[in-house]
């Protein structure tokens, strides 16, 4: 055994060749007890006295003596340590004589019961610095409300009497500090009877003058104690925030009328957090008429905090594909908004906005508790002016239409949401969601549609005036429970989700119709309407997932989901006369549908080595019944079950760490939407009329889809290929039929064959490490859809390809340029009218240069250039943006900004958008912002860092 | 495992008796908070905001264990295609540390930004200071001890116990006079500590693997050098891919 030690001292010793060469000198003693009882295996180290590295290392043998040799030309630190005395330790300079005797060396025992709770308790509780004594105060449990005394009380070595004095191993604790300070004089007890015990995270007791007698070497045990109390980190408070002002001024031209007006445009912002580790709290501000400067995605993680990263597990229902989660942030909204008249406006940044936001979020989290409350308040104005033309392909003739329209918006929206989380032990979570939201809108439009042949007459006209005013309110309930077991790939998921949607909306509608025939105006349909729509959903989801791990590699995974939603829609039409509103019985309705869908399945799971497969089978119920009630006198009914056999497979590989590849393959069926069942004739729009298919199946699906990454984290490079390609067994079709007058009729059937196939590739690499890098990406897709018009089926294809080029040029901490550019190809050709195929050839190039001027002097310059061209149509247009800011910062930490920005500096900007499908192409053209100045400041209370670089590397 | 305690306690002149070798379940959590928001390039508040955001319980913890005897040692993961939570297998960075302290020597197959390396070597030495601390881990009291690593940036501190006399402990740690049972890496942004020490237990030691490129010690920390400064001049958190 000796021996053993032996080549073990000699090897440590050996660690330390960086000893010059000096003369050995060799260091021995006996090691002892207080009472001269022979202490053997005790720990000798040779420490560097100046900053106590680690030299050497030797052990008393089983008489207590030990004996070291070491160079050594500095002065140095001997360290003899034994378990549950406290060492010794003495300087020596170097020395003259080359053999020290140190003689007896006795220990000091540390007080027995404490040293059983260093040892006995699976956690530590208490630590030892020398001779100071910490207490971790969170391992000691205290009721909620106790004081700091009573914690004192459960310390193993600290005794307190009834008059509050403390004692420490039996010693008198006369002086008490919190955080190294002195609390309120000098006695203890006015701390200890004060501060609540769940403020203090550590204890500490010491002897006073002990950094004294460090120098001397000797630990000597005092009668007078210290104790400190040290707060724990969530009295310790954070806070961020910042605040922009803008103005500025547009000059915008009407492009129909000429004229030109000023307007003055604003941004307001601002954004205030506060936190601490169990506590946080934020409030936000917006106001702006640029439709800038809103909330991003920093300023969503600003505002909802440690929210903005919660998984939104709770609500979806499980599925197999649970590996494929990902977060959406913010885009609840698309299914409250006006979804058919939004879509004819172009995007957001289309119109004249005017948007506000206001809101506040509470976030607690604590003792495996999270409590989290937000309220927000949103204010979207838009107004917006539209020109659209489009071009319609029938079988047997072509039509065009030419149409003006306004439209004025006001919607305001509430949205308040609670979530509980609690980890109730180990094994078991619990959360609770409730939300709630309100909205009102009121929606003003006023347009021309007019409809002409192919040679450019009249062939009717619609002028429209419509004012609706909508009100919905929602609240949703969400219950989830999770188990984990001892095995922890064993699990259960149970969630449960009830909600209820109302809404209503009161509709004032006026439409002239003119049909034209050879000789003028045939005839007139005139509507003077009040509509009275309302709707209630209400809909119950629950479904529980449980998996249960079979041996090393393999698990088996059980499923069931049940949904049940009930639809009433109710929509009473009154035409107006001079004194009463009269029934419309073509346009009222009264429908209830029922939708219950319940799914039980099972999926096995085999991983390893990096290789994944799954494969899963599920039974698919779902029942349709509808009743539906036209006018006053006409009911129909639809009553549907469907039985479905779905199938999933999935295979991941990761070939390495950063090379992974998928395929995936899944049926899909997708029950016939009650709109698309309903046997009621839908003329909300007299030149389009929808009827509904009672006999119309499910769309019944297969897709597959194939994933390859590879990344190379040496050189920076990033491959990354995608395959998907669907194939409809059964598709829901559009049939449509058009009479002379051009109002077409349609309603949606089964058919089959339709295709889709997608592929996208990309390629990242640096031409010069760190400065020249350039993101390549091309995607090719390819459809077949197919219609039925006026009996003729029609094969429409699409082919799109797509070519992106992305560099970025960061020589240094100067400048910078980012340039974007893109090239899309798109053509479509038709089955029947082959003449109407068109192509269309987009490119869109985007250049963007920061740098850095003097005295913290910035500036940023872009350029936006799309050309467009469309072969059919004939149609091509360039549109040039230019934008530009310079701005300095002021202040030590940078954070005031002063800022002079130029939107649109050529006045070009006009929102077009362009669509084309089976039957159409359209062109709208949106009247929109122009060019304006503005000068901003923004004060930033944290400061930034500036740099001519794009800080986008995800997450840091 | 109590017997153990009271052994070391109470007789440690027993143990001593006997040959070292044995077996440490370590647990290593990072601190994603901590970690990120010690990056040199963001500014205070972009900080804040991780901070602010990101919040508790982003913790990722991962079970490695050490075997030794008194003159080698072998460090790697438990289990290294999946975590204890699922089925789920992933390939996770070859990390083999291999150590012969009787013969001063290194090999250990570490996965480096996608490649596999056998950094062959003598032992590197770390200086370490002995601070004159002392707190048990899993049932040891340990002696504190602290290094710094001026490539990764860290204040590392060891807690090594005097009752094991091997100069291992986890990941590339080791050096001192006894076995490492805790690492704390910059203020717990990554902690490693000893979950079960058994002693004395025969455990069946992988085969030895010397699959992968072939470099010394200086050639494994000057890739680890360069890519860190790669990625702070990106701005972008070099330990996403680098081990902490």
């Amino acid at each position: 055994m000796m021996k053993k030690l032996r080549t073990i001292v000699i090897l440590f010793c050996s660690f330390n060749i960086t000893m010059l060469a000096q003369s050995s000198i060799e260091l021995s003693g006996l090691v002892t007890d207080s009472s001269g009882e022979a202490l053997s295996h005790a720990s000798v180290l040779l420490l560097d006295a100046q900053d106590s590295t680690y030299i050497s290392f030797t052990q008393s043998d089983n008489s207590g003596k030990f004996n070291i040799k070491e160079k050594f030309n500095k002065p140095i630190l001997i360290k003899v340590s034994y378990l549950g005395f406290f060492s010794f330790e003495k300087r020596f300079d170097p020395p003259q004589a080359p053999r020290i005797d140190l003689g007896n060396i006795q220990l000091m025992p540390i007080n027995k019961v404490l040293f059983e709770v260093v040892i006995k308790e699976a956690k530590a509780p208490l630590k030892m610095r020398g001779d100071t004594i910490e207490y971790d105060a969170s391992t000691f449990k205290v009721p909620v409300g106790s004081t700091v005394e009573d914690l004192l009380r459960k310390l193993p070595g600290i005794e307190v009497s009834n008059d509050g004095s403390i004692t420490s191993q039996g010693q008198s604790v006369n002086k008490l500090t919190v955080d190294g300070k002195r609390f309120f004089g000098e006695d203890p007890s006015m701390a200890t009877k004060n501060l609540p015990a769940e403020s203090v995270s550590k204890v500490q007791v010491f002897n006073e003058k002990s950094e004294q007698e460090k120098l001397t070497g000797l630990a000597i045990e005092k009668e007078q104690k210290t104790m400190n109390l040290e707060l724990k980190d969530e009295f310790k408070k954070g806070g961020f925030g910042k605040i922009l002002a803008g103005l500025g001024i547009e000059q915008r031209e009407d492009f129909q009328t000429g004229t030109t007006q000023e307007e003055s445009k604003w941004e307001l912002k601002g954004n205030y957090n506060k936190f601490n580790k169990k506590e946080q709290i934020s409030l936000i501000g917006v106001q702006n008429n640029t439709g800038r400067n809103g909330m991003n995605w920093n300023d969503y993680q600003d505002f909802r905090g440690q929210q903005s990263w919660e998984w939104n597990f709770a609500e979806e229902l499980f599925s197999f594909s649970q590996s494929f989660r990902y977060y959406v942030g913010g885009s609840d909204e698309s299914s409250d908004e006006f979804g058919s008249s939004e879509g004819y406006f172009g995007d957001d940044a289309a119109g004249i906005p005017k948007n506000s936001q206001a809101g506040i979020n509470y976030n607690y989290d604590y003792n495996k508790t999270k409590l989290s409350g937000s309220y927000t308040y949103k204010q979207n104005n838009l107004f917006a002016k539209a020109i659209r033309k489009r071009q319609f392909f029938l079988p047997d003739q072509n039509y065009l239409t030419d149409d003006q329209s306004e439209l004025d918006r006001e919607n305001g929206s509430h949205r308040a949401e609670l979530i509980f989380e609690k980890e109730i032990d180990s094994l078991h979570t619990v959360l609770f969601k409730l939300r709630g939201n309100g909205i009102f809108t009121n929606q003003n439009s006023r347009g021309q549609f007019l409809n002409l042949s192919s040679e450019g007459l009249l062939t009717s006209s619609l002028n429209l005036d419509r004012n609706a005013d909508r009100r919905n309110l929602g609240w949703q309930g969400v219950a989830y429970f999770k188990k984990k077991f001892k095995n922890k790939r064993r699990n259960l998921g149970v969630n449960f989700i009830y909600s209820e949607n109302d809404r209503e909306t009161d509709e004032n509608l006026y439409s002239n119709n003119n049909f034209y025939g050879p000789g003028g105006i045939d005839s007139v349909a005139n509507f003077d309407q009040y509509i009275d729509f309302n709707t209630n959903i209400r809909s119950i989801k629950s479904s529980a997932l449980y998996v249960e791990p079979l041996g090393k590699n393999f698990a088996l995974q059980f499923l069931g989901n049940f949904i049940q939603r009930n639809d009433q829609l109710m929509r009473d039409v009154f035409d107006k006369f001079s004194d009463t509103l009269l029934v419309n019985e073509d346009y009222t309705f009264d429908n209830d549908h029922l939708f219950r869908l319940g799914k039980v399945g099972t999926s096995l799971q085999y991983g390893k080595a990096g290789f994944n497969i799954s494969g899963g089978l599920a039974m698919q119920s779902i029942y349709l019944n509808g009743n539906f009630r036209q006018g006053l006198q006409h009911f129909s009914k639809i009553d549907k079950d469907y039985l479905d056999l779905l199938q999933t497979i999935s295979i991941n590989y990761q070939l390495a760490t950063n090379k992974r590849m998928s395929i995936n393959y899944a049926n899909n069926v997708q029950e016939p939407s009650f709109k698309n069942l309903s046997p009621i004739i839908d003329n909300t729009n007299p030149f389009f009329i929808r009827i509904g298919n009672p006999n119309l199946d499910p769309e019944v699906l297969h897709q597959i889809s194939g994933n390859y990454n590879a990344n190379n984290q040496l050189n920076f490079t990033n491959y990354n290929i995608n395959l998907n390609y669907t194939y409809y067994e059964n598709q829901h079709i559009n049939e449509q039929s058009i009479d002379s007058f051009l109002v077409s009729t349609s309603r949606a059937i089964n058919y089959k064959g339709g295709k889709r196939l997608g592929t996208y590739l990309s390629y990242s690499f640096p031409i010069i490490k760190n400065r020249l890098t350039v993101r390549t990406n091309l995607n090719y897709s390819y459809n077949l859809s197919k219609s039925i018009i006026n009996t003729i089926l029609n094969d429409s294809k699409g082919n799109y390809t797509g070519l992106g080029l992305n560099l970025s040029w960061t020589p240094n901490e100067i400048y910078s340029i980012y340039s974007e550019n893109r090239w899309n190809f798109s053509k479509t050709s038709y089955s029947i009218q082959a003449d109407q195929n068109y192509t269309i050839f987009s490119q869109t190039y985007n250049l963007q240069g920061n740098a850095k001027l003097i005295w913290d002097v910035f500036c940023n310059v872009s350029l936006d250039y799309r050309f467009y061209n469309n072969d059919q149509f004939n149609v091509s247009y360039d549109i040039p943006i230019v934008n530009a800011s310079i701005y300095k910062l002021f202040l030590k930490n940078k954070g005031l900004e002063l800022r002079l920005s130029a939107y649109d500096l050529l006045n070009k900007n006009i929102s077009i958008q362009q669509q084309a499908n089976v039957s159409q192409i359209s062109d709208t053209r949106t009247y929109s912002l122009a060019r304006y100045f503005m000068l901003s400041l923004s004060y930033n209370m944290k400061g930034i860092k500036a740099s001519v670089k794009r800080s986008n590397e995800w997450m840091h | 495992m109590g017997c153990f305690i009271s052994l070391s306690f109470l007789v440690p002149t027993l143990l001593k008796a006997q040959a070292v070798f044995g077996e440490v379940k370590y647990t290593q959590t990072n601190d994603w908070t901590k970690i990120a928001t010690a990056l040199p390039y963001l500014s205070q508040e972009e900080k804040d905001r991780i901070q602010f955001s990101w919040g508790k319980g982003r913790g990722y913890s991962e079970k490695m264990r050490l075997l030794f005897n008194d003159s080698t040692s072998y460090y790697s993961y438990i289990q290294d295609d999946k975590s204890e939570e699922s089925i789920w297998s992933y390939k996770k960075n070859t990390f083999e540390i291999n150590r012969n302290f009787r013969l001063n020597k290194m090999q250990d197959r570490i996965g480096l930004l996608g490649k596999n390396y056998l950094v062959k070597d003598e032992i590197p030495k770390r200086k370490w200071k002995i601070h004159n601390e002392i707190k048990e881990v899993s049932g040891y009291v340990c002696m504190k001890a602290e290094t710094y690593d001026s490539i990764k940036s860290q204040r590392i501190v060891a807690w090594f116990t005097d009752k094991i006399l091997v100069p291992a402990g986890p990941a590339e740690f080791g050096g001192l006079p006894g076995l490492i049972l805790e690492i704390d890496i910059n203020d717990q942004s990554s902690l490693i500590t000893a979950e079960e020490v058994k002693l004395n237990t025969q455990t069946l030691w992988p085969k030895s693997n010397t699959k992968g490129k072939a470099i010394d010690y200086k050639k494994y920390q000057s890739i680890v050098k360069t890519y860190i400064a790669d990625c702070i001049e990106r701005r972008r958190n070099p330990f996403w891919d680098l081990r902490y």
